[in-house]
């Protein structure tokens, strides 16, 4: 693939054409580029973009959502040829916490996260504290991203995290809260390690940790 | 001015006229459920149950001495009449325990021909809403009875499987099913709304949930939003009541001068101040004590801080009339009742016009 198609494939997710970036991913593979660095040069690129213009107020939650799809689209076509299914950047277990069924934030931040090389173990919506318990315990993930849109089930992150230490998991694992009723103060009560207003200061913290 | 009763209070604010004092209007809803605790009711029998919905909906003006009657009180109502089932989420963050939808309507553009406009005496819970609308107007004729139809975007979330997201991704792509799905979600809630106003109610409230500032620009609200409920507003022949979340500022002029409501309940995060000046003349205005993460007044606030916040709204908002007490958005389950008494009893002792 030339860094034309690379442009091509950038183009393609940044307007939402999700035919035309499965195409040029398919494309790419066949042309026997590894798919990391299609990932790398066509995709990442890409969604700094569509970030980039959401934070403009260019873009908007439904050009953001149908670029990601386009995002997908070529990143899970690349996925299956790519060698093995390693830990990436670091391992990620997202959800929405029980209760709580607004699960778009927890996808913007997936999204950006799986971009920039995380493995993202996506939990889904209103997930039961100890299905986290269980899952931290045997995935043992670097990182635990709660996220709840409502003021109610603000309570229902605070017993997820009291969970992690009445089953000794809390030091496994490091723990970002956020969520449009979500506060550092808050994160600091339940002894979270981190609060994130959007899906870039989750990516920036994840990126921090893992170099420590 | 001697004392009015609750539906002459309300009407002379919407158009306006003198009154005694200024109306308490609230979107009650999931506050009911402090209610459903007390007459040991779960969601879904006082949802299903015209009796047991009517015992806690009469608690809004005999118990919180609110100057409307407020229903439906969940937002699943139209999603279902159309096809979507329920799931009641017994356990989960706060006690929350209404209704979400678990299994949609429309999962392909093909589902959509196979459905039709409900018919609001038979579809769903729409019965039940009808009959407990007829035994208030029985029972209370002096308090007007507001009916709530969902926005047609937000019936659309509870209609078509992927929700919002599914929804903000085929508005992207600006697609025909999307707009089709929301025509048909509009004559829902006009069948749903007329019906109401023939059961009783006097005015129809609606709210705008998904399409938030946040999430959509003002062009995708002036194509997805502003038509449908026009649409709504010219039909129904009844005031119109409009409420959108979060800061509804960029979205003003749409709803006001587009949309034409008789009445906007402002969210908390809306400037009062800003809003009575520029709109205050225009059209009624309502609000907005806090009750959201912008403001959490009524949420974590004493009476006595819910009190002295609901004075400086009356003093914003009395000058001139056309105003109504309310809270910031809808009344919901984490505001403790006495919260709710207190924004009441500040319209009897300070919201008096002399």
């Amino acid at each position: 693939m030339t860094e034309k198609m690379f442009e091509e494939l950038n183009h393609a997710i940044v307007v939402g054409d999700i035919d035309e970036a499965g195409r040029l991913a398919t494309l790419g593979l066949a042309e026997n580029i590894d798919p990391l660095t299609i990932t790398e040069k066509g995709l990442i690129p890409a969604m700094a973009i569509v970030s980039e213009k959401y934070d403009k107020k260019e873009y908007y939650l439904p050009q953001m959502l149908l670029s990601s799809e386009a995002f997908y689209e070529a990143f899970n076509i690349l996925k299956t040829k790519m060698k093995v299914e390693s830990k990436g950047r670091g391992k990620v277990l997202i959800g929405v916490v029980e209760g709580d069924v607004h699960d778009i934030g927890k996808n913007l931040v997936k999204i950006v996260l799986e971009a920039n090389g995380f493995v993202c173990i996506d939990m889904g919506r209103d997930v039961p504290i100890e299905d986290y318990l269980q899952k931290v315990a045997e995935d043992k993930p670097d990182f635990l991203m709660l996220s709840t849109l409502m003021t109610p089930t603000m309570m229902s992150m605070r017993r997820t995290l009291e969970g992690l230490v009445e089953e000794g998991l809390r030091d496994k694992v490091k723990v970002a809260v956020g969520g449009g009723p979500i506060s550092w103060d808050f994160c600091k009560k339940i002894g979270a390690d981190f609060y994130g207003d959007n899906e870039k200061d989750a990516l920036k913290w994840a990126v921090s940790e893992v170099k420590k | 001015m001697s004392t009015m009763t609750p539906i002459e209070r309300v009407v002379a604010a919407l158009t306006f006229k003198p009154s005694d004092r200024v109306p308490v209007a609230l979107y009650f809803q999931s506050a009911a459920q402090h209610d459903f605790v007390e007459l040991d009711y779960t969601w879904e029998e006082a949802l299903n149950h015209p009796r047991k919905l009517f015992q806690s909906i009469e608690r809004q003006y005999t118990e919180y001495g609110a100057d409307n009657f407020f229903l439906p009180i969940d937002f699943r109502v139209e999603g279902e009449a159309l096809g979507s089932k329920l799931n009641y989420m017994l356990k989960c963050g706060g006690g929350m325990r209404m209704g979400v939808v678990n299994d949609w309507a429309v999962k392909t553009p093909a589902d959509l021909h196979k459905i039709n406009v409900p018919d609001p005496t038979k579809a769903g819970r729409m019965p039940v809403i009808l009959e407990v609308i007829r035994r208030l107007k029985k029972k209370y004729p002096d308090v007007p009875i507001v009916g709530f139809v969902n926005g047609p975007p937000d019936t659309v979330a509870d209609v078509l499987e992927g929700r919002y997201k599914r929804l903000y991704v085929e508005m992207a792509k600006k697609s025909s099913f999307i707009h089709d799905l929301l025509e048909l979600c509009t004559q829902t809630s006009i069948a749903f709304a007329k019906a109401m106003l023939e059961a009783g109610a006097v005015a129809i409230a609606t709210v705008e949930g998904g399409m938030v500032d946040e999430a959509v620009s003002v062009d995708q609200y002036a194509e997805f939003v502003v038509p449908y409920h026009r649409k709504i507003r010219d039909a129904i022949g009844a005031p119109y009541i409009y409420h959108q979340c979060e800061n509804a500022t960029p979205f003003l002029d749409l709803i006001v001068n587009e949309i034409q409501p008789i009445c906007v309940a402002f969210h908390d995060s809306v400037d009062l101040k800003w809003a009575k000046e520029k709109y205050g003349k225009k059209v009624a205005i309502a609000g907005n004590v806090g009750v959201s993460k912008a403001d959490a007044v009524m949420m974590f606030g004493t009476p006595e801080e819910v009190t002295a916040a609901a004075r400086k709204c009356l003093e914003i908002g009395m000058p001139g009339g056309g105003y109504l007490l309310s809270g910031g958005c809808e009344i919901h389950h984490g505001i403790p009742p006495e919260n709710i008494k207190a924004l009441v009893q500040a319209a009897k002792t300070y919201g008096v016009y002399k």
